[in-house]
């Protein structure tokens, strides 16, 4: 899995070339426009992680001569200019996807995982982690075969936690993969709590409850016991 | 005092000259029907002097006193009688009402009085001339004349009027292009040229000011996302820093509080920085609201959005919008609006309390039950407003933002308290 990323600020490229290296993903790192405008020409990538704001250019024109090669849907957005109509005009040139900074690495980690689904298998696939199984498309999980019937949102924090198994996943970043922009209104993270308590709770009917772990106050990190 | 309606320049330029033209007409018919009259009167009074000339030129020709009532016989408008007693007077000649035994009526004359001598004695001696005649020709010239001045002073205006259209059409062209300019525009505006000097004035300084404004606020936004960007990436870095550090092996219970504490309030601080950048965005109208937008549906979205926060604080949502209520808006800050209002009332809602939310083609209503004081008045829409009684960890922007997305979108927002705990915001449009 081959991924750029195409970042001015060296901090914010050391995290995610940290973060996203432990999962197993190829990295390779653009500074500059120029730089990203010859890697992209060259080079094929499973994913672009693209800043907007770069030294020597604009970021949308890079997505513009992506789209002129209709290679522009394995893009993602990471950018702090969260002008509306940046938004808007990257998603019309085929951008995939739209992560305003600040963001969350389990977020985006969820984020790459969904994307590169797509694009690799045509939308149709399965995400097996040990004895359980995700069918993406028909949104359904099951265990060994059983069944795991999940409300929308235990559906979707489900997917987040394995699209980020062994490592924690914030509680705050959870609120907002859940409720997303309306999580910034309520600093209770009740409704978090909620749900991964009755996830858990399925999970442990089909006898694998033990892999979703609470990790101190910080949040919750899935791990299936190495068996 | 009620200011007058506004008219329109070339209304105000024909009325002008409407009521000289009418004057003009009016007192030009007068005045040309008595000059008329003066110079006819002039010519019937040199007629009767001629007259009288030839009177007295033919008087010695009549033989006797007698045959003078013959001639008076033969010419009606012939008197000639001794003076007798009477004064002698000098010679006048003046106008006067006579009964006309043939015509049967009131008729004008123009009557010369004066003396004569006959045979030695002084005589009397009245010449008439009848106007009848004379004063149907002047009637006839007068109304011919009126008519020709209202033809001719109606055409001018008409003339005039299609002259100035033609050429105030720059300056209404100029004036449609001005209602159709948006700051956010991407390409500059062009102003038809014109060949008036004034115009082309005109159009120079506007296209100037609009040139200007176009530039001041391009910069405005982007200060406004430079200002976005040097903080967020800054923001990004601690993010994502602290995120790896809670990833360490063997992490203390202390320090992961520690962490989470950071993480929290890295948090935070992102969300002030944005409702910060997007109130100065709104101020500085980098918003267009010309959108359809169905107020219901973006409703129910939310409060739909918001079920498990409803739930988790055991509220009773009495939700009221029946019919689809189109408003003209800008879709996202409709939505942030409603959104920051029912998110509003449930914030600083009791455990077990109520929500009204009510949408009727005039207006939207949100109430909650809340404290039992109202919120200090004039400042209910205040930043960072904060007291005693303030829900913990609000940033205390949502109420200002709100205030700000009704000024930018045309809405009104209003406050109200109701004893005994009864929070009620209205959003209201016409």
């Amino acid at each position: 899995m081959k991924l750029l990323i195409v970042e001015d600020e060296p901090e914010l490229t050391a995290s995610l070339l940290s973060h996203l290296q432990d999962q197993q993903y190829v990295c390779e790192v653009a500074t500059t426009f120029a730089e990203a405008e010859e890697k992209l020409l060259l080079f094929e990538y499973d994913c672009v992680l693209l800043d907007l704001t770069l030294p020597g250019g604009d970021g949308l024109e890079l997505l513009r001569q992506l789209q002129a090669r209709q290679q522009a849907d394995g893009v993602i957005i990471t950018s702090s200019r969260d002008a509306l109509d940046d938004r808007i005009t990257g998603l019309r040139l085929g951008a995939d996807d739209y992560l305003p900074k600040p963001f969350h690495l389990s977020e985006l980690s969820a984020r790459i995982a969904a994307l590169v689904r797509r694009r690799r298998f045509n939308g149709s696939n399965l995400v097996q982690a040990g004895p359980l199984t995700v069918d993406v498309l028909a949104r359904q999980a099951t265990v060994r075969g059983q069944p795991l019937l999940l409300t929308r949102s235990e559906y979707d924090l489900l997917l987040l936690l394995l699209a980020n198994q062994n490592r924690v996943v914030m509680k705050s970043t959870i609120a907002e993969h859940i409720s997303g922009d309306m999580a910034e209104h309520f600093n209770s993270y009740e409704p978090v709590y909620t749900h991964v308590k009755n996830l858990k709770r399925k999970l442990s009917e089909l006898g694998i409850g033990d892999s979703l772990r609470t990790v101190y106050g910080l949040g919750y990190r899935f791990e299936l016991p190495s068996a | 005092m009620k200011p007058a309606r506004p008219v329109k320049l070339l209304l105000r330029t024909l009325r002008a000259q409407l009521v000289y033209a009418g004057l003009v007409s009016l007192a030009g018919t007068f005045v040309f029907y008595f000059v008329l009259q003066q110079l006819y009167y002039a010519d019937v009074d040199e007629a009767l002097l001629l007259r009288r000339e030839e009177v007295v030129r033919k008087l010695p020709l009549v033989p006797r006193a007698q045959d003078l009532a013959l001639w008076m016989k033969l010419d009606r408008d012939l008197v000639i009688r001794p003076l007798g007693r009477e004064p002698a007077g000098p010679e006048r000649i003046a106008g006067e009402l006579r009964y006309d035994s043939l015509a049967k009526e009131m008729e004008p004359y123009r009557t010369l009085t004066t003396t004569v001598r006959y045979h030695g004695h002084p005589y009397r001696l009245v010449l008439r001339s009848s106007l009848v005649e004379s004063e149907d020709l002047l009637a006839a010239i007068g109304v011919a004349q009126a008519g020709l001045l209202v033809v001719l002073l109606g055409g001018l205006v008409l003339v005039q009027q299609r002259v100035a259209r033609r050429l105030w059409r720059p300056f209404y062209e100029t004036l449609a292009q001005l209602r159709r300019f948006r700051l956010d525009q991407r390409v500059p505006v062009e102003l038809t040229p014109s060949p008036t000097l004034e115009f082309q004035e005109l159009n120079a300084a506007l296209t100037d000011l609009l040139t200007q404004h176009r530039r001041l606020y391009h910069s405005q936004k982007e200060f406004t996302e430079n200002a976005a960007h040097e903080m967020q990436t800054p923001l990004a870095v601690q993010h994502t820093k602290l995120e790896l550090l809670a990833q360490q092996p063997n992490l203390g219970e202390a320090q992961a509080q520690h962490i989470g504490a950071l993480l929290d309030v890295t948090q935070r601080l992102a969300r002030l920085n944005r409702s910060l950048l997007l109130l100065a965005r709104l101020e500085n109208q980098q918003f267009t609201a010309d959108e359809e937008v169905d107020l219901r549906r973006v409703l129910t979205t939310i409060v739909k959005q918001l079920q498990e926060e409803i739930e988790a604080a055991q509220l009773n949502v009495q939700l009221a919008a029946d019919h689809p209520v189109w408003l003209r808006g800008n879709s996202t800050l409709l939505e942030i609006l409603v959104s920051n209002l029912v998110v509003n009332a449930i914030r600083h809602n009791q455990t077990g309390g109520a929500i009204a939310v009510t949408l009727t083609p005039q207006r939207l209503t949100v109430a909650n039950t809340g404290r039992a004081a109202a919120l200090p008045a004039g400042r209910e829409f205040a930043r960072f407003r904060k007291d005693a009684l303030s829900a913990p960890g609000g940033v205390g922007l949502g109420l200002a933002i709100s205030r700000q997305i009704c000024d930018t979108c045309g809405l009104q927002l209003a406050y109200d308290f109701e004893v005994p705990n009864w929070h009620r915001f209205t959003v209201s449009w016409t």
